[in-house]
C-alpha cells in the first residue's frame, strides 16, 4: 500500500532526508513539551504602545484591545482565552482557537497583538523583564 | 539578442501570473490548522530555479508579492513585509544550495528547505519588527511541522512537473542528479 512512499523515499538524497526528519523530530520534542505544560489562570495581553493587560482566566468575560487595524476582541470562557474577532485579513488568530496552558500563544501580527499564558519556571524571562 | 530578451520577459510574465494565482488560491484555501498554509507559489520559485537562474527566480518572487499584496489591499503593510521577507529568503536559500551545491538536495529537499526558511524568516520578522516579542519563538516547532508537510507537497508536485517537462523536451533542463529525468 505504501510502496509509492518507499519509491519516493528511496530517490531522496541524504540531505533531503535530514531536512525532512530533523525538523519533524525537533518539532515533536518541543510540541510534546508544550502539551505537558500545566494550565494557568492568567493571561497577558500585549498591544503596541499600551500597558500590558493581565487577565483572569477564572472569570468568564470578554475584552477589547485596540491595535493599528482596529479592535481585537478576546473572550474568556471555561478557563480558556480565545480571539473571537479581529480586523486582520487572514484571521489566523481567530482560527488558532483557545489557549490555557503555560507557554501557549495567540498572535495577530497585522494588528500587533499578542496573548500569552505566562509560564512558571519554564520561562526565565517572566518576572525579570515584565 | 532582442528575440531572447522578449522570450525571457514572456516567461517571467507567465511564471509571475502562475505564482500570483497560486498565491491567491493559497489565501482562499480553508486551513485545517491556522499555520498550515500550503505555500503553493513556492513551486513556481522552485521551477524558476531549475529552468532559469537565481536572479530571475527572485524577480518572480518580488513581482508576485507586490502584485498579490496590491490585490489584497495590503501594499506596504506588515503583511507584505512578512510575505516579501519569507519569499525572498526562501528563494535565496533554495537558489544558493541549488547552484553552489548541485545534487545535494533534490527538488523535494529544496522545497522543504525553502518552506522552513520561509516560516523561520516570517517568524523572525514578526518577532523583531511587528509584534516585538521573543515569546513568538514558541510557535517555531508548530511551524516546522507545517513547513515539512507543505514543503513535501510542493516539492513532490514540482518534481512531477520537472520530470514531465524533461521527458517532453519542450524545455532544456540540466539533468537533476538525484532524480531520474
Amino acid at each position: 500500500m505504501h510502496s509509492w512512499i518507499h519509491s519516493i523515499w528511496d530517490r531522496l538524497t541524504p540531505a533531503d532526508r535530514i531536512v525532512i526528519l530533523l525538523p519533524l523530530a525537533l518539532g515533536l520534542f518541543f510540541v510534546l513539551q508544550d502539551l505537558r505544560a500545566p494550565r494557568s489562570d492568567r493571561a497577558r495581553v500585549t498591544a503596541e504602545g499600551q500597558a500590558e493587560l493581565l487577565i483572569d482566566l477564572s472569570v468568564d468575560s470578554s475584552y477589547r484591545v485596540s491595535g493599528p487595524l482596529g479592535m481585537t476582541e478576546l473572550r474568556v470562557a471555561d478557563g480558556r482565552v480565545s480571539i473571537v474577532a479581529s480586523p486582520c485579513r487572514q484571521q489566523l488568530c481567530v482560527a488558532a482557537g483557545e489557549i490555557w496552558r503555560q507557554g501557549q500563544l495567540l498572535v495577530c501580527a497585522p494588528n500587533r497583538i499578542l496573548v500569552r499564558i505566562p509560564g512558571s519556571s519554564a520561562n526565565p524571562y517572566d518576572g525579570v523583564t515584565e | 539578442m532582442k528575440a531572447f530578451a522578449s522570450k525571457k520577459i514572456t516567461w517571467i510574465a507567465v511564471f509571475t501570473t502562475t505564482a500570483l494565482l497560486l498565491f491567491l488560491f493559497d489565501s482562499a484555501f480553508p486551513r485545517p490548522l491556522p499555520w498550515l498554509k500550503p505555500g503553493l507559489a513556492n513551486a513556481v520559485t522552485l521551477l524558476a530555479l531549475y529552468l532559469f537562474d537565481l536572479p530571475t527566480a527572485l524577480l518572480i518572487v518580488i513581482l508576485r508579492v507586490i502584485l498579490g499584496n496590491l490585490l489584497f489591499g495590503t501594499l506596504f503593510s506588515p503583511t507584505m513585509l512578512l510575505s516579501l521577507g519569507g519569499g525572498v529568503a526562501a528563494a535565496l536559500v533554495m537558489g544558493l544550495s541549488r547552484f553552489l551545491r548541485p545534487g545535494l538536495f533534490s527538488p523535494v529537499g529544496l522545497s522543504v528547505l525553502g518552506a522552513l526558511t520561509h516560516n523561520a524568516v516570517q517568524l523572525a520578522l514578526a518577532a523583531l519588527l511587528i509584534v516585538r516579542s521573543d515569546h513568538l519563538w514558541a510557535l517555531l516547532p508548530w511551524m516546522s511541522f507545517s513547513a515539512v508537510l507543505t514543503g513535501l507537497l510542493v516539492g513532490l508536485s514540482t518534481w512531477l512537473i520537472l520530470t514531465r517537462l524533461a521527458a517532453s523536451h519542450l524545455l532544456k533542463i540540466d539533468c537533476l542528479k538525484a532524480i531520474d529525468c
